[in-house]
């Protein structure tokens, strides 16, 4: 498939992405903060119906590593604390931000272009030392734990499948 | 009828998940959060792969357009002058976390665990970590 | 029974619905709250978050925004 064709079919499924996002109001920065606040029905009723899907489906589809080029160390969680912060202040996380720029809300324009500096700070200055600090091989969590990928995948789903039941029970 | 079908969340959730699976059956490419706004500012990686997630991202924004106006959600708002500051701060401190390792709530929450990839639970510990803060210095006086 | 009223439109995401939250909670049985919204989100979290069991939840499309009626019924 030629690269043209291919970026077209990505704006596509883009397209498909952005409407359910929307039509579900899924974020996870406002799903983050109203777990701080007590309520967190909504937001994991939505994760557990995403992971469960996504699992099932990534395991016939074999599972592999998001993110190889950085592999994994403790700038997952360095960056993890940094972005959990501007998402919470911004109020919106990526798909928030996206969401929010097609429904109107320009703010969201202006996260969302700012995203440059940000950028252009790791990748000129940062970018140079951090090579070595990452351990380059991405990896998954059952070659770390010697166990079968498929197995912590069934104990994980069926995992989500108990908490979607307990919360719908729970009203 | 219609419009009870697109409002129920859950099965917008799962229609979501299930387009990412699907997307990644077909044409072998998940949706990297992290790293897909490269391109903008001249990176675009391995045969071009943050340029495609970039262009999946445009269609986020054109597909929450049409989700929005044709279900009457869409109000243009434009930024107060106070909010500006806040705005570029945040977008900054998130340009930040997108590079510094792979780590957006789509690399974490949607497409990472399901992934069973360990980066992703990693970044989920910071991502909860740098929420509580903000949630407890910033979210929670400002609404008394 | 208690009326609040509270004004949310403009204010950025998440405030609107930790607000809604917040003030819930201090309501008592029988209390209502009024609050709008110019964010589809908020249309959609509240309701969901608080709707069913703990209280009646409307939503009525206003100027530029919609505005959301919870009066606690627990």
């Amino acid at each position: 498939m030629s690269f043209g064709k291919l970026l077209l079919v990505g704006f596509i499924f883009g397209v498909g992405f952005g409407f359910f996002v929307q039509r579900a109001g899924i974020c996870f920065s406002q799903g983050l903060a109203s777990i701080m606040a007590g309520r967190a029905k909504r937001i994991m009723t939505i994760f557990f119906i995403i992971f469960i899907i996504t699992t099932i489906g990534f395991y016939f589809g074999g599972f592999k590593p998001v993110g190889q080029l950085r592999g994994y160390g403790f700038f997952n969680v360095l960056s993890g604390i940094i972005f959990g912060i501007g998402i919470s202040l911004a109020g919106g996380c990526i798909l928030g931000t996206l969401r929010q720029i097609g429904e109107g809300n320009l703010f969201y324009l202006i996260v969302f272009l700012s995203f440059i500096p940000g950028m252009a700070l790791v990748i000129k200055f940062v970018d140079p030392f951090l090579k070595d600090a990452y351990n380059t091989k991405a990896i998954l969590l059952g070659d770390i734990l010697k166990i079968p990928n498929g197995a912590i995948a069934a104990i994980l789903v069926l995992f989500s499948l108990v908490c979607l039941y307990l919360i719908g029970k729970k009203k | 009828m219609l419009k009870k079908l697109f409002s129920n969340f859950k099965l917008m959730a799962a229609g979501f998940a299930l387009l990412n699976v699907i997307m990644y059956l077909s044409i072998k490419k998940f949706w990297i959060g992290g790293s897909s706004f490269l391109p903008m500012i001249g990176t675009f990686g391995p045969n071009n792969a943050f340029v495609f997630a970039f262009i999946v991202n445009l269609g986020v924004i054109a597909g929450a357009l049409l989700g929005a106006v044709i279900f009457g959600e869409f109000i243009l708002r434009l930024p107060k002058a106070r909010d500006i500051g806040l705005a570029i701060l945040s977008g900054t401190l998130i340009g930040i976390g997108v590079t510094l390792a792979p780590g957006t709530c789509t690399t974490v929450f949607v497409t990472g665990m399901p992934m069973l990839s360990v980066n992703a639970f990693l970044s989920a510990a910071g991502i909860f970590i740098g929420a509580f803060l903000t949630y407890a210095i910033f979210t929670k006086n400002i609404s008394q | 029974m208690e009326k609040k009223i509270v004004e949310c439109r403009g204010k950025v995401c998440p405030i609107p619905v930790i607000t809604a939250l917040r003030v819930f909670n201090q309501l008592k049985k029988g209390d209502e709250l009024e609050i709008t919204v110019d964010d589809p989100l908020a249309i959609k979290s509240i309701p969901q978050e608080l709707g069913s069991f703990e209280s009646d939840v409307r939503v009525e499309k206003i100027e530029k925004g919609w505005k959301i009626t919870i009066n606690k019924k627990v």
